[in-house]
């Protein structure tokens, strides 16, 4: 499955946080490709920079410096709405406490993801009105579709009856679940899953490992960050986030 | 899209927005209904103040001047003038029965008074309350013979004596006086705002003995020069009430025969010696003394407002100034203290209740500040699947849209129910408070078991808080709402009879026995509302525009970290 051209290639990338006066180096120049259909484990210690490295590859963060390129562009150059539509359509979130919105349903978390697709880029009000007028018509024309996608992904993993639960009444696994069919809904390119183990107890953990095994084995590209060994082991390759540097192990 | 359908379950799932948009109900409803009832108040005083005023008064001193008959001629040359007519205001005293008050006595030509203000339509009493008031002691035949000669209406419209005073030496057809229907003592409202026709001045003659009638009046009289020379004491019959509402008139005013007043004033035409001989009555001159009115009313002609026909009345009237000054006044002016003051009153309670509705605006922001704080992590994860900032803002934005709109529309709808129920409202309150009491407890308990039934019902399916309390609201006011078109009619079994807070303690919201006004004024004006309602939805988008700035702008990934 794996090819060897990469999907993204994140190059020279450098992160530091200004706190209390002090200039704070969590990411020195890492360098990393990633392969479409690949599924990466990046390990590391807790504090050692994963999450914000993970959040670049999202573009949910600008590195101080460097480049990550997708698709033979770099994603920092794009302007505001594309990168936030690189976000909606190419990159997948999943987090260690599932992030799930507490007022919808699992069905309404997953479908939230599509929902957003298009959203207007207008500024001006009136801009807006119209935007908001062609976003609902073009929601009601492909709502049905959108609907039948989520429900495929929710029984994809595992939740297909329970659909109308909301996360209160899930269980961590079952939350975890509903992440990341939220994370597939669009189908991106790749799913970066940050810690998506790290709450879970021992038998849980190897069912979502599971469920990663049997996406990757569908083709799905995925990164993920962890601080746990044998977790890692369960991906093709592993690299390890050392003092703000990546060594492949 | 995920913008309404976020906005949806915040509303439904989320209590504090509700509590938010109660706040801008209530600010709305107040707002409204102190708007509506000032404002009725205000338009009622106009109506009524403008009955019996003219649209402009040419007034002087009360020496008056003369040679008004000129001055007519010169005004109704004018186009913007439709009638003129000379009148006398006069201070007196007046005595009726065992009181004496001080009045304003108003000397007017009734027929041509009739063509300037709808002075008839304000007279009380005709023929027909003859027949029907128990109290008069008299025989079904003295009616009868009664009715025929003794028409009341006309009788106050020519403002002369029918038959029926001749025992009191007052020969029909002479001249009589019309009072203010709270300015006999011996005439007081019933509880409910009307009057009776036995306790009225024109049964008095019919009635014996007789204390009221022919009423007196005193009045100073003073040469043309402005020397007091004389006071005078008339008697003349009162035939009729008049009532314009206008408390201030309807107290204070008796009208007379305008020609009977100016010669008891002594202000008619005369000729008087001056510079002669004191001791031999030798020489002198004989000089005209022209007759003399206080006043002249001058109706505006069709189209003409009263501020047109001042400036057009102006130079006639200056070009007539005697060494008294005469100045001109439209009816505005001569009601100005006291319109006046319930204008700075309305103005002044609205701009409170705006200030209050600023509060509102600062707690529908600090509301979604909380809200912005409460769910910065959700805005975080919305960032990371990929929602723009300009989707955050507009989120917040509409939301605040929609708390405006639902908190506004009901305010709007309160506002107009209790502004038209407020009469019933007062009249349940003191009359029939146990019904009153009754059917709320036992609306709020309908209320409550439909909301429990629906819980019920929908067990299995997301039924919340905010559902049940909107179920408990709609049957509670829809229920209410029935009940107060009802309640005139409405007598619960068991309490037939029953009092209120009036015969307890004597309280009433608007006492009409007080007021100038019998009715609480219970219209609202569509425009004002619309203006109010725009107002509220605006606010809270205000309101609403911080917090959805600040939700826009948290970083995504700080956003997250957020516990
Ligand atoms: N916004 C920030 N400001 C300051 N320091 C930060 C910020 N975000 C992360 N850090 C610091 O960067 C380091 C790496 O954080 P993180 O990427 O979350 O680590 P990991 O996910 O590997 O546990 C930590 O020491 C953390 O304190
Ligand atoms: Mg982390």
């Amino acid at each position: 499955m794996t090819s060897t051209k990469p999907i993204i290639q994140a190059r020279g990338l450098k992160r530091s946080f200004h706190e209390a006066g002090r200039e704070l180096h969590v990411l020195r120049g890492v360098d990393l490709s990633l392969n479409r259909g690949e599924w990466l484990s990046i390990l590391g210690r807790s504090g050692s920079g994963k999450s914000t490295l993970l959040h670049l590859l999202g573009g949910l963060d600008r590195p101080t410096r460097g480049t990550v390129v997708f698709d033979d562009t770099d994603i920092f150059t794009l302007r505001g709405a594309k990168l936030d539509r690189y976000r909606n359509r190419h990159a997948g979130f999943v987090f260690q406490f599932y992030h799930l919105l507490p007022e919808l349903s699992a069905l309404e978390n997953v479908l939230i993801g599509s929902m957003l697709g298009r959203d207007s880029l207008s500024r001006s009000i009136t801009g807006l009105v119209t935007a908001g007028l062609i976003d609902l018509l073009e929601w009601l024309s492909r709502r049905k579709e959108a609907q039948k996608t989520a429900i495929e992904m929710l029984d994809r993993v595992g939740l297909g009856d329970r659909l109308t639960h909301r996360p209160a009444k899930l269980s961590g696994g079952e939350r975890q679940r509903v992440a990341i069919a939220r994370a597939l809904v669009n189908r991106p390119s790749v799913l970066l899953a940050d810690e998506p183990t790290g709450n879970l107890d021992a038998d849980t953990a190897s069912s979502i490992l599971d469920l990663f095994r049997s996406l990757h084995n569908d083709g799905q590209t995925i990164a993920m960050v962890t601080h746990d060994q044998t977790v890692a082991d369960a991906g093709d390759r592993v690299v390890t986030l050392v003092k703000g540097k990546l060594t492949a192990d | 899209m995920y913008k309404l359908l976020l906005i949806s379950k915040y509303l439904r799932r989320k209590l504090a927005p509700l509590f938010a948009a109660l706040a801008v109900t209530i600010c709305t409803a107040m707002v409204i209904i102190v708007a509506s009832v000032m404002g009725g108040f205000l338009d009622l005083m106009q109506t009524t103040a403008k009955q019996l005023t003219p649209d402009v008064v040419i007034k002087s001193s009360l020496t008056g001047f003369g040679d008004y008959e000129k001055l007519i001629d010169q005004l109704e040359a004018l186009p913007e003038v439709a009638l003129a007519t000379p009148a006398i205001e006069y201070p007196a005293t007046v005595t009726i029965g065992g009181f004496t008050d001080p009045v304003q006595v108003i000397g007017m030509s009734p027929s041509r008074y009739n063509q300037i203000v709808p002075y008839s339509e304000t007279l009380m009493w005709s023929a027909d309350d003859l027949f029907d008031e128990e109290p008069i002691e008299m025989t079904e035949a003295t009616r009868r013979g009664l009715r025929k000669g003794y028409d009341l209406k006309e009788a106050g419209r020519t403002l002369t004596t029918p038959s029926g005073y001749e025992r009191y030496g007052m020969a029909a057809g002479g001249p009589a006086a019309v009072v203010g229907i709270a300015a006999n003592r011996y005439q007081s409202r019933l509880s409910d705002g009307s009057y009776a026709f036995h306790r009225s001045i024109a049964n008095v003659p019919l009635t014996v003995p007789n204390k009221l009638n022919p009423i007196k009046l005193a009045l100073p009289v003073f040469a043309p020069n402005g020397e007091p020379i004389d006071a005078v004491q008339l008697r003349i019959p009162a035939v009729n009430e008049f009532k314009t509402g206008y408390y201030e008139i309807d107290k204070a005013v008796i009208f007379v025969p305008f020609d009977w007043l100016q010669k008891s004033l002594k202000m008619q035409r005369f000729e008087e010696y001056t510079d002669f001989d004191e001791l031999t009555g030798e020489g002198g001159e004989a000089v005209i003394q022209p007759a003399r009115c206080t006043d002249v009313y001058v109706k505006a002609a069709e189209g003409v407002d009263a501020l047109t026909l001042k400036a057009a009345v102006q130079p006639v009237v200056d070009a007539h100034q005697t060494d008294r000054y005469i100045g001109v006044m439209t009816w505005e002016d001569v009601h100005g203290t006291l319109l006046g003051a319930v204008k700075n009153e309305k103005g002044m309670v609205t701009f409170l209740f705006v200030i209050i509705s600023i509060v509102a605006i600062i707690m529908v922001a600090t509301t979604f500040y909380m809200i912005v704080l409460e769910k910065t992590r959700d805005i975080g994860v919305l960032r990371a699947i990929g929602a723009p900032a300009t989707g955050v803002l507009t989120l917040f934005m509409t939301y605040g849209l929609a708390i405006g709109l639902i908190g506004a529309g009901l305010g709007v709808w309160l506002a107009w129910f209790t502004v038209t129920n407020l009469n019933n409202l007062q009249e349940a309150l003191a009359t029939k408070l146990a019904t009153l009491i009754a059917t709320v407890v036992l609306a709020g308990l309908v209320a409550l078991l439909s909301a429990i039934a629906m819980a019920y019902i929908n067990r299995r399916r997301d039924f919340t808080i905010g559902a049940g309390v909107l179920v408990f609201l709609g049957t509670f006011g829809g229920l209410m709402a029935i009940t107060f078109y009802a309640f005139p009619v409405i007598q619960l079994p068991g309490f037939a009879g029953e009092t209120g807070l009036d015969s307890k303690i004597g309280w009433r919201m608007w006492d009409p026995q007080l007021y100038f006004f019998e009715k609480i004024p219970d219209q609202v004006n569509w425009g004002e509302v619309f203006l109010i309602w725009v107002g509220a939805v605006v606010s809270c988008v205000l309101g609403a525009i911080i917090p959805a700035v600040i939700a826009s702008r948290l970083n995504p990934v700080e956003a997250l970290r957020y516990e």
